[in-house]
């Protein structure tokens, strides 16, 4: 098992836009607004994030796009692994500043005491 | 027989009309020959567009022989697909060919393949199976409106990122410009509202990225700029992913984040041991210091001396604080 990321502001910003609702893909411009992080930023953690298995992507599969007059987009998911590893993860960054962790940590490792 | 199969008034006639007059009369045998056993491995194939697929096979020959090529290269054209998209088998090839046409075909039908491609085979690989890969691309990208639009831009991106560059290298530049015109058209028709310019800045900025997974990430870019409502979104999105690219290419080439940690703290041991004394920090600035003022003095001997007055205070100031930020934490205890 691989050795989580550093749980910096940005990492924790991109997991929470996946945790607010782990089954949902979302594309690299979406986390972007998500998190107001720039793009810049988002790429690379997004890298990091796959290459240990937190997050998994694909490309957009069908011609719901071609209808659309676009490329495809490439989706990124939280894996379930990933998911609640990065719920404890984000716990315990909470915790060592001592701040209540927010509600939608409650899941299954790393809820808030 | 199938249609198209027979040589003469059949699909090869374009290529027949083609085909230089100083030809032996067993060159042009074998050139028909390649024709028909790519005819009878293509019967009953359509192109997208609906042609009969063996005519694609004869638009790249007829385009070879146009720049003047070799007749085992004209069949190696005729046949370049039959491996990929039939059942016919390599050894069979060169069992009819022979090991240098069969190679060349089969080196295509490599190239084309994305896990049996070798890692730069842009410059690796054999010219004549670079010329054969740019031709046929040239012929695809001639004829590519009957495709899908999404597998268009694929194609697209991947002529403008990998094969006008191959044909530019083998000295094809007026084939170079009509690929990449050819691509720019599909991907950009009407240019919208600098979707172009900002690709292109991402891209050159995107050499710094593992070749081999440079084309996924700037095809998920491309994405992302079209799907931009204006320039100005589109300007800021792109310098963006430039100030964070280097970050991006770290992550993609040096993903052992224990390596990272280990180079850092080797670096970071070294600097602390430098300014650890006064001997060692000023031994390292002394010439640069030195230079510095000596490059000074070159314009005004006043101007060096400023610098001397100046300049060692600052250092040995700078060199303070950095001890004191470095200091090992074992050494309070």
């Amino acid at each position: 098992m691989s050795a989580g990321p550093r749980m910096t502001m940005q990492v924790q910003a991109v997991l929470r836009a996946f945790l607010t609702d782990p089954a949902q893909r979302r594309y690299g411009l979406e986390l972007c607004a998500a998190t107001t992080l720039p793009s810049g930023t988002v790429y690379p953690i997004l890298a990091r994030l796959e290459r240990i298995g937190w997050v998994e992507s694909h490309w957009e599969e069908g011609g719901a796009q071609a209808g659309e007059g676009r490329p495809r987009r490439r989706y990124y998911t939280i894996t379930s692994d990933g998911a609640e590893r990065s719920r404890d993860a984000i716990a315990r960054a909470y915790t060592s500043r001592r701040q209540p962790a927010p509600y939608w940590l409650e899941g299954p490792v790393g809820g808030p005491a | 027989m199938t249609e198209g199969i027979g040589v003469t008034g059949s699909h090869l006639d374009p290529l027949l009309r083609a085909l230089p007059a100083t030809l032996t009369a067993h060159e042009r045998d074998l050139i028909e020959r390649a024709y028909t056993v790519a005819a009878y491995w293509h019967r009953g194939g359509r192109r997208v567009s609906g042609d009969p697929y063996i005519t694609h096979p004869v638009a790249v020959a007829v385009i070879l022989a146009e720049l003047g090529r070799e007749p085992e290269l004209l069949c190696a054209a005729l046949l370049h697909d039959v491996l990929r998209d039939t059942a016919c088998s390599r050894e069979e090839l060169a069992r009819e060919f022979g090991d240098d046409i069969s190679g060349l075909v089969a080196g295509l039908s490599d190239l084309d393949d994305p896990d049996r491609r070798a890692a730069g085979w842009e410059t690796s690989t054999d010219e004549r199976i670079l010329l054969l890969k740019v031709v046929d691309r040239l012929h695809n990208q001639r004829t590519m409106r009957f495709l899908p639009p999404d597998k268009q831009r694929r194609k697209s991106l991947e002529t403008l990122e990998f094969v006008a560059p191959v044909a530019g290298r083998l000295g094809m530049e007026q084939v170079e410009q009509e690929l990449r015109r050819l691509a720019r058209a599909t991907l950009w028709p009407h240019d919208q509202a600098g979707v172009r310019a900002s690709f292109r800045a991402i891209a050159a900025g995107a050499f710094l990225l593992p070749r081999r997974q440079r084309h996924r990430w700037l095809e998920e870019w491309l994405s992302d700029l079209q799907d931009l409502p204006d320039r100005r979104s589109r300007r800021r999105f792109t310098a963006q992913l430039l100030v964070g690219m280097p970050r991006l290419a770290a992550e993609l080439r040096w993903p052992l984040p224990d390596l990272r940690g280990r180079v850092a703290r080797v670096l970071l041991r070294c600097l602390r041991w430098v300014v650890g004394s006064n001997a060692r920090a000023w031994s390292l600035l002394a010439p640069f210091l030195l230079w510095i003022i000596a490059q000074a003095a070159t314009s005004s001997l006043w101007e060096a001396v400023v610098v001397l007055m100046t300049l060692p205070p600052v250092l040995s100031t700078g060199i303070g604080l950095l001890r004191a930020r470095l200091r090992d934490p074992g050494e309070d205890l």
